[in-house]
Order: C-alpha cells, then structure tokens, then sequence
C-alpha cells in the first residue's frame, strides 16, 4: 500500500510540470503584459508614464527577459514554497493567498461534506422507493439544483436575504460585527454567513450524487450476494447496509476526486458573488490586471488540489475495494 | 396423498405470480411436491419453466411488489418441535422466515461468482451466518467455519478463510458456499443450478461433494438443473416443469427408463450421449418456449408435441395428473 502511494505520489510530479507549462503559457497568452495593463490603469486616470519609466519597470519585474527565463524562474521557487512575487500587491504571492486559501478550502471542504450527508440517505431513499412520489420529488428538486448554475443561485440568496428576509448576506460578518472583537456572537454570526454560499455549492453536486447513488443501488441491490445475503437469513437493514451501501458507495469514491476541484472553482464563484475572501476575487482581480505570477500560482494551485485530490480519492478506492488494492 | 407420511416439505397447488408493465406472468400455474426428509429431488426444465421460482416461493426471496404468491401452500415441518408451518403464510419480512433462511432451509446458487459480496472475506461472510443462527462466541463460530471449509474439501481452510472472494476459483467459490449453506445444519438445501456456471470436470466434483455431504448432515435436498445428467448423478425423485407446471414426477429410474410425458421423452432424447455415432444427429425438441405473458387454456405443451392430435388428444382440455404406476405421475391426456 505505501509503495502504491510513494509510486502514485512519484507519477503526480511530470503531470505538474505539465500542467505548470501549460498554465504559464495560458497566463501569457492575452496581449500586453502587467506594465502594459497598468500603464492603462494610470492613463484612465488621466496619468502618463513616459518609455523610459515604461522601461525600467519591466526590467525591475523581470518581464524583459525571455519567457524561458521567466518561467525558470517562477516554477524554481516552488520546491522552496516561494510562489512568485505578485507585481500588482508587491508582496510574496504565497503571503497574499495563504488566508483566502485556507477559507476556499473550509468552504469547498464543508460544501463536499453538505453533499455527501445529504445525497447518500436520499439516494438509498430513492433506490429502495424506486418510482415513488419521494423519489420523484427528489428527483425533480435534484435536477432543479443541477440545473441552476452557483452564480445565478448566489445572486438569489443576495437578493432574497437582503430584500425579503432583511438580513446581511455577504461577507463573512455582519457590517457591526466586522471590526467586534471575538466573541460568542461574532463567532455565531460567521456560522450565519457560512451556511448559505456551502448549502449554494453544494446543491449541484448533490444532485449528481443522489442520481449516482440510486443507479448504483439499484444495480447493488440486483446482484446475487443481496440474495445470498436474505437466504442467510440477515435482517433487511443489514442486507441494505452491510452488503447493498458499502457497495454502492465505491464509484462515489471516484466522484469525489473529480468533485473537488469542482468545488474549488464553485468556491472561487460563489466567493465572488457574495464577497466572501476566497481566491475568487483576487483570482478575477490578477487575471485583469495581468498579474501573472499571482493568477498562475492560483491556476497552479488549483491544479494541485486537482492532482491531490484523486489521489486521495485512489488511496480511498482501494482502501475500501479489495479488489483493487496493491500489494 | 396420506396424512401420516412423513415429509419434510410439502408444496400443494402453488401458483405465484408477477405483475409486470406488460401484464401477468404465470411463473408456477400449480405446481404440486413433496420433500421427504434426507431424500434428493431434482426439479427440471428448461429456462423459464417456473423452477427457481418455486424455490424462491419457498424461502419467500421473490422481490416484494412485482411478485405474490396467490394460491397454494408450502407445508414446512420445523427442526424443533416437528411444528408445522405453512410458509406462504409467513411475513416475508419478519423474524420467522430469517430463522428459517439459513438455519433450516439453506440455498446455493447458478452463479458462484457473483454469490459472495466482494467486499467481505470469506470468513466474515461464513461465520455471520454461524453467529446469526447459533448462541456462540465469535472464535468458536471461527472454528467452525474452519472445519465446515475443510469439510467441503478446501485444505488451505485456515488461509482461505481470511481471502477475498476475487482470489478464489469459481470452483472454490461454489464450494465457499456449500460450507455457507451448511454451516447451520440445515435439514433442507435447495441448490439452484449449482453446477451451471462451472467446468465440467468441477460440475462432477460439486455434484460429488454434495452428494457426500447429502449423507453426513442427512439433509433433504432440492436441486433444480436443466441438466438431466447432473439429475442422474444424486437425485432420488425426479420432477419435470413445463411452463409453470408440473408434467411428470416419479422415481430417478421411472422416469429415466419409462417416461410418459412427451416433453419427458424429448428432453431425455436430447441429451448428448458420449460415444455415439458423431454422424447422429441430436434430437431437439422443436419450436421454443411460449411468451410468458400468454394465457394458455389446457395443456401448455400442445404447440410444440409430436403426439399432438394422434388418437384422441386435443390438447385443449386441462389435463388431470395421473398415477399410471406407483409414484410416477403424468399430466397428459394421453394417459388419462
């Protein structure tokens, strides 16, 4: 098993080169550069920058030199854990998205929770009540979730908690509570700005999961061992538990990996809409203004989630299938 | 059929039914056995003739809302007390029937592959049916799985107990699931299809293996094949569905030497006999197997009988079941 995960974990580091090659080249690719964009920021502000400024600033930054160099540069930090140094903010990128990095996580990390907990006992629900008014409710109220996109729900709950309920809906505190000093209320006011963008990014994906969960019960619950499992004479709900679920839960192991960098572009989304300091923002924010070490550090970072995601999602398969587990 | 006469099980006009999108399938029209204790029955017939449900009827395995059973009883004569049950009566559901399932009505099936979970090991799986039906604690009942893997003639038995089912043979499997099925000491084994899925050279070792076993747990067992040859090897009594229904039952060797019934006859003759002219031709029973939506009045095997029509046979009356001699019974109106 370790050795299965050493060679997993070896095999990860050619796909991050790659990939850290092809998110460089993407962050290079629109026209101009960070100079270029800011240049255009300070004329719109009826300012100007004379060639010779123009100048110095992209040998400061480095932006003179070839992209080869360029690239060297940047992905040769990442073993030290320096990102790159971000031109719009001039701080270490790493510094700038630490504490944003840690709630995209908690968010998308508390969105794959919400889903699983929910969709699991629905989907066995919806399995073992085929064609049933439940399960057709649930159906229908999984496929409206599907097919909402996160902004558009986003912007209803702003609109809906603001207008109806009356109550602040962005942000991670209430306007009074941002500057309070910790206590009790503040910390249960934050619990009161968390629950609604995890609940929006966790309802596409409970969708999917429900319908994944039923179609594999039904496919379970089919299958010979079931009947072996009667004809020992088992009771009904260890049958469904013991042999129907632990079976029918393997494939979602797979979903999970590609579920979590869904997650984390749903976090960055949903971020954005209701201000939450997720990478959102100041992804959307770097990407305007071409500061290209901070946007491909994010895309990068985004990247390895990716990777470790389905790793731990691998790791997980084989630790609950024996049929798949290395020795 | 007398009242004293020792039986272990004992079906009477079992009808049971689906109720599929496409209408009614009459699975069993009526089907009449009895099991006497330590004896061997085969139930035969082709695919869909109603014999895995029969056996399903009896452990009450069949799926809840498509299927019931409307007529009929299914005399069970319990370990304990010799009571009586009738399990058409029993919640299918409830705590009777699982303590029935696996201690004292246990089942083998077609496919030993997909038979244990394979998520489980083998032991795991063996000795939570042992804990289930016995007081015992878990290291004994671990013994016991042991002992019942050596007896069904695996000798790794204390390696094999903690493997996965994917690193068995299917041979080893099936054998998994005799010692499963046997673990309890059941006094009926119904085996559905045991050997179907197997090399024939391990059909012959299981039918073997069971036919042993028969002997040392003196049980009653219930096989049901479309096999004749696997029926030859270990049954007693021999019993032909078509259709749902019975059409001929007696003793291995009348129905073997004398059968009656014309569907009886071209089974016999389509078995393949080793040794034969090559340039012989086997002997198929001609058209197939009716839609099993299809209601048909009188007898069901009239479409495809060569003796349709000879002497006074119609077809399209029900045919009663008649003893033409002692225990050999025929459901055809050429005998009637």
């Amino acid at each position: 098993m370790m050795a299965y995960i050493l060679k997993r974990f070896l095999g990860m580091i050619p796909t991050f080169l790659i990939i850290s090659i092809i998110t460089f080249v993407i962050v290079q690719l629109p026209p101009g550069d960070f100079v270029t964009s800011a240049q255009a920021e300070i004329a719109a502000s009826g300012g100007g920058m004379d060639a010779a400024t123009v100048e110095a600033m992209r040998v400061r930054y480095g932006l003179d030199q070839p992209i080869l160099v360029q690239y060297w540069k940047w992905i040769s930090g990442f073993p030290r854990g320096d990102f790159g140094y971000s031109l719009e903010w001039n701080a270490p990128v790493w510094d700038i998205i630490a504490g944003r990095f840690g709630w995209t996580l908690l968010l998308s990390g508390l969105a794959l929770v919400f889903m699983w907990v929910v969709s699991i006992p629905i989907g066995i629900y919806s399995a073992r009540n085929k064609y049933s008014l439940g399960d057709n409710v649930f159906t229908f109220l999984g496929f409206l979730g599907l097919s909402i996109p996160d902004f558009m729900l986003s912007l209803m709950w702003l609109v809906f908690a603001t207008m109806t309920l009356g109550i602040s809906a962005s942000g991670l505190y209430s306007p009074s509570m941002v500057d309070a000093p910790w206590s009790m209320t503040k910390f249960l006011d934050l619990l009161n700005h968390l629950w609604p963008p995890i609940i929006i990014m966790g309802i596409i994906g409970t969708a999917e999961l429900i319908r994944i969960m039923r179609g594999n019960l039904l496919d379970v619950l089919n299958q010979q061992y079931i009947t072996t499992a009667r004809a020992k004479g088992l009771e009904e709900k260890v049958v469904i538990q013991k042999y129907a679920v632990r079976m029918a839960i393997n494939p979602l192991i797979s979903v999970l990996g590609m579920q979590i960098p869904k997650m984390i572009s749903s976090s960055l989304i949903v971020g954005l809409v209701l201000s939450i300091p997720t990478l959102g923002p100041i992804f959307l924010r770097s990407l305007i203004t071409q500061d290209m070490y901070l946007a491909g550090a994010i895309l990068l970072l985004m990247t390895v989630m990716l990777l470790i995601g389905n790793l731990l999602a691998d790791i997980a398969l084989a630790w609950v299938d024996p049929r798949i587990r290395y020795e | 059929m007398k009242e004293n006469e020792q039986y272990l099980l004992k079906i009477n006009n079992l009808k049971t039914y689906f109720y599929t999108l496409d209408g009614i399938v009459r699975a069993v029209e009526g089907v009449s056995l009895s099991i006497k204790p330590g004896k061997t029955i085969g139930l035969v017939g082709e695919s869909g003739c109603g014999k895995s449900v029969t056996a399903h009827s009896i452990l009450r395995l069949l799926p809840l809302k498509t299927c019931k059973i409307i007529e009929g009883e299914i005399l069970f004569q319990r370990q304990n007390n010799h009571e009586i049950i009738d399990l058409t009566k029993v919640d299918p559901q409830g705590s009777l029937i699982r303590s029935i399932r696996g201690k004292e009505i246990a089942m083998i099936f077609q496919e030993p592959m997909t038979s244990l979970s394979p998520v489980y090991t083998v032991g795991n799986q063996i000795i939570e049916a042992i804990l289930l039906h016995n007081q015992i604690e878990y290291p004994e009942a671990r013994e016991h799985a042991i002992s019942m893997l050596k007896s069904v003639g695996l000798g790794m038995a204390e390696s094999i107990i903690d493997e996965y089912p994917h690193r068995l043979s299917g041979g080893q499997r099936q054998r998994v699931m005799i010692a499963m099925a046997l673990s309890c000491n059941p006094s009926l084994l119904i085996a559905d299809e045991p050997t179907t899925a197997l090399d024939v050279t391990i059909q012959a070792q299981i039918m073997e293996l069971l036919k042993s076993l028969q002997k040392q747990f003196n049980m009653a067992v219930l096989i049901i094949t479309h096999n004749l040859g696997v029926i030859a090897e270990m049954a007693d009594e021999i019993v032909v569905m078509y259709l749902g229904r019975i059409v001929e039952k007696g003793s291995l060797e009348q129905v073997f030497e004398k059968p009656l019934h014309p569907y009886t006859i071209g089974l016999i003759k389509s078995i393949p006999i080793i040794g034969n002219q090559t340039k012989k031709r086997l002997a198929p029973i001609p058209g197939s197997v009716p839609d099993p939506l299809a209601v048909i009045e009188g007898c069901a095997f009239r479409l495809r009988c060569p003796a349709y029509k000879q002497k006074e046979c119609t077809g399209h009356k029900e045919s009663p079941m008649v003893e033409v001699e002692p225990g050999h019974y025929v459901s055809c109106l050429l005998y009637s």
